[in-house]
């Protein structure tokens, strides 16, 4: 018999109600229903402001679901429903399975880059100063100035933070793994290194959900496609069979 | 290919898991606390929906009440509002410093969680304090002698145990001080000469003496300067990584919230306005409350 999806994700709907402005209404996904295979690089795109980050913020419970359900497949068998999990569930699946990087880090402050990457190995049992050599190696492969690995990520440039947030990302690569917008503020040397190691962490068995403005980048590394505009799903299908007719949507 | 972990064999159940908590070193069930005579309305006409504590009937203060939650091992909660909204005097009544007017308290590690921390005899709740938890109040007076030296201080506490051996309880004082970065010149100096952030040192050093398994924080940084602050708060996060103990962090700054709670729990006339994952309460706050607090910081 053939696998359950790793995620089965079945008319997830995000609505806001803003009480500060009176009960404004907001919403942000208007049902969406699809299921991602473990093991798929799917990428993720639909104009700003589509409802692509809303979505991951709900798959990763940083936002709260207002209906519908995710389902996902743990790794010890079990379906658990994201969007209902109580908040000790998610927090064990967020520290063992599910990753997420945000568009823009928001680093603790008075840590160090190199200890802030170190961080979710230390996690799962790794030695502090083993940790921090893996950390220093795929900083190094991120080409981080030298002097910056003992510095403080709240004083970087916008590139730098990206890759000190995807180093934290990769460094033990979840089962799930969340990406928002992981090459915005990269330059061009800069991008092929990060799909590289995308590529690898991918190859290695991490299933990815990343959302690419880039179209470009998004048919290199991506399988599948999911196309979300206004909420709701457009489209989705094979990344190979993106036509020319999608990138004008994503303006 | 992805490699094949996980099901070990085992059919992939459909059914949705009941989602379950890992076993909660603390739970809390129904904890109220009033101050004044008390009326059978006072519950049902105070909280966030009629914007009060004061029991419009009688005019008691309903501190706290309904509040329920647990705590896993390790696990860090922040319990965030405004002066007054109850969230010190949870604190106050799981250490024992005020007796609840209703609910029930068990830590697994004081008897297996089977016996209700409120329900014990005063012998058994000075255990309790001495063995189980430790507390960092905002006024060191509180927590603090001051008319003792600081290794005074947190030898009063191991001697409360079981440590007897004076050059043992010095040693033991010495190295936690240190820990605290508390200079070792400074031992025997009385804690009233000390800063307001070395003060706050010492009185974490006292709480962690015995190695508590729950740490209750009242406000350890409200008054301090930013900078010293920052150490204190430094001081934490490395109790966190280096120690599994589980804590308790009440503030009214959503920053040190941010920075060191993994779930939050918003109080707002007593009650829990909302609770959730500290991420959720910062980025899709939801009780207006919430909302508001959020958009007035800058977090």
């Amino acid at each position: 018999m053939t696998a359950p999806p790793l995620l089965t994700v079945t008319d997830l709907r995000k609505e806001f109600v803003l009480h500060v402005l009176g009960g404004k209404r907001v919403v942000a996904l208007r049902g969406l229903s699809f299921a991602i295979e473990r093991g798929a690089f799917v990428g993720v795109l639909g104009p700003s402001g589509g409802g692509k980050s809303s979505l991951l913020k709900c798959l990763y419970r940083t936002y709260l679901p207002t209906g519908g359900t995710i389902c996902y497949n743990g790794a010890d068998g079990a379906a658990l429903d994201l969007a209902r999990a109580d908040d000790d569930a998610i927090l064990a699946l967020r520290g063992a399975e599910i990753g997420y990087v945000s568009q823009f880090l928001r680093p603790a402050p008075r840590v160090t880059a190199i200890d802030l990457v170190a961080r979710p190995l230390i996690g799962r049992g790794t030695g502090r100063d083993e940790a921090r050599d893996w950390a220093a190696t795929l900083l190094r492969r991120l080409s981080l100035p030298e002097d910056l690995l003992d510095g403080y990520p709240v004083l970087f440039s916008g590139g730098e933070q990206q890759r000190v947030n995807i180093a934290r990302a990769l460094i033990a690569p979840p089962r799930l793994l969340l990406l928002d917008e992981p090459t915005s503020a990269l330059d061009a040397t800069n991008q092929e290194t990060v799909l590289g190691l995308l590529r690898e962490t991918h190859a290695a068995g991490t299933t990815i959900i990343g959302t690419f403005h880039d179209l470009a980048v998004l048919r290199r590394l991506a399988d599948r496609y999911l196309h979300i505009r206004d909420g709701r799903l457009a489209g989705e299908g094979l990344a190979t069979g993106l036509t020319v007719a999608e990138p004008a949507t994503v303006a | 290919m992805p490699p094949t972990d996980a099901t070990n064999g085992q059919l992939p159940r459909s059914a949705f898991r009941v989602p379950r908590s890992p076993d909660a070193l603390l739970k809390v069930e129904g904890l109220a606390k009033r101050y004044g005579r008390g009326c059978d309305r006072c519950y049902e006409l105070t909280g966030p929906e009629h914007g009060t504590n004061e029991c419009p009937n009688c005019g008691t203060l309903v501190a706290c009440a309904e509040i329920g939650f647990a705590l896993a091992p390790g696990q860090t909660l922040g319990i965030v509002g405004e002066s007054g909204s109850g969230k010190s005097t949870v604190l106050a009544c799981l250490y024992g410093d005020t007796a609840p007017a209703a609910g029930r308290a068990y830590l697994r590690s004081f008897e297996d969680g089977r016996r209700d921390i409120f329900d014990i005899a005063p012998g058994e709740r000075r255990t309790l304090r001495n063995f189980q938890m430790g507390i960092v109040y905002q006024h060191p007076h509180k927590g603090l002698n001051l008319r003792i030296s600081a290794g005074g201080n947190v030898a009063e506490r191991l001697m409360a145990t079981e440590w007897r051996r004076v050059a043992d309880i010095r040693e033991r004082a010495g190295s936690l001080l240190g820990r605290m970065e508390v200079p070792p010149s400074r031992m025997d100096d009385l804690p009233a000469f000390f800063s307001g952030g070395m003060q706050q040192r010492v009185q974490i050093a006292k709480a962690l003496a015995n190695g508590p398994s729950l740490l209750l924080l009242d406000e350890l940084t409200t008054g301090l300067d930013v900078s010293v602050q920052a150490g204190v708060l430094d001081l934490i996060r490395e109790i966190q990584a280096a120690s599994g103990i589980a804590m308790i962090i009440v503030s009214h700054d959503l920053g040190v919230i941010r920075l060191l709670a993994e779930r939050t729990i918003v109080m707002k006339d007593g009650r829990i306005a909302e609770a959730g994952l500290t991420d959720q309460i910062l980025e899709d706050p939801q009780h207006p409350y919430t909302q508001l607090l959020v958009s007035s910081a800058n977090v």
